[in-house]
């Protein structure tokens, strides 16, 4: 997904710079992901304000990356919008990935 | 019944997202933001699936049609790879149901099908002479 994303930090904020998400663009998230994990990242922040459509294939892809991370490791859902938030609310992912409003938000949380 | 044709949809998953993108415009002054959000994901979902699981030995594009009238937004995929009757038998909102506390068990696929049947009002197939069609129908606000 290069150069879609930005990373910084710890927690790792990833921002996502394309309007969609979706299967053509799921084995790149997925990669990026947990490249992350693998460099011991335990905390990231998903920023998908720029995020317009998310897929199932998508959801996939951050649900494997959070079966990586384990029990303590969080992966966080930042500034989604209607369509996203939707599909998060659905799949009852909401209760896997934290949803917040904006990314300090996420961050403040991570770090309680 | 949709008999018009929207758009020939090639067999490739870049070409998806700007299917999706037109026919979000073209219904954005017949549904509300639920249920623009709700056909979108419906019909990315039903093209992966064509694209991913399709078998076309000719490369045929997958055809998507639209009809709108005064109650629904009717939408129809036709394509060379036909459905398996069954397809859609046991999915729902309880297909996507899972035990949070336990992150290991948690499928990471297969809900597609399901989020078809939860985002819209009515999902079948349609027999067009020796073809089935998925058919997918909205209700307007």
């Amino acid at each position: 997904m290069h150069p879609e994303e930005e990373i910084n930090g710890d927690p790792a904020i990833l921002r996502i710079q394309a309007p969609r998400l979706d299967a053509s663009k799921a084995s790149a998230l997925r990669e990026v992901l947990v490249d992350l994990i693998e460099g011991g990242q335990q905390s990231i922040v998903l920023d998908l304000e720029m995020v317009e459509f998310m897929d199932s294939a998508a959801l996939s892809a951050l649900i494997t990356a959070v079966k990586k991370l384990g029990p303590l490791g969080t992966i966080s859902i930042a500034s989604a919008r209607f369509p996203v938030a939707r599909l998060f609310s659905i799949t009852k992912m909401d209760r896997v990935f934290p949803i917040t409003a904006t990314v300090d938000e996420a961050v403040q949380r991570l770090a309680a | 019944m949709a008999e018009t044709r929207f758009r020939a949809v090639s067999r490739d998953l870049e070409a998806i997202g700007p299917a999706a993108d037109a026919l979000r415009h073209t219904l954005l002054d017949v549904l509300d933001e639920e249920g623009l959000a709700c056909v979108e994901l419906a019909v990315v979902e039903a093209l992966t699936n064509a694209v991913r699981f399709g078998t076309s030995s000719t490369g045929k594009p997958i055809d998507l049609y639209l009809e709108i009238d005064d109650r629904d937004v009717v939408i129809e995929i036709g394509d060379e790879t036909q459905p398996d009757p069954g397809l859609f038998h046991g999915a729902g909102p309880d297909r996507l149901d899972f035990d949070p506390s336990d992150r290991q068990s948690i499928a990471e696929s297969g809900r597609g099908l399901s989020l078809m049947v939860v985002s819209m009002d009515e999902v079948s197939l349609r027999r067009v002479g020796d073809h089935l069609r998925l058919r997918m129908v909205r209700h307007r606000p």
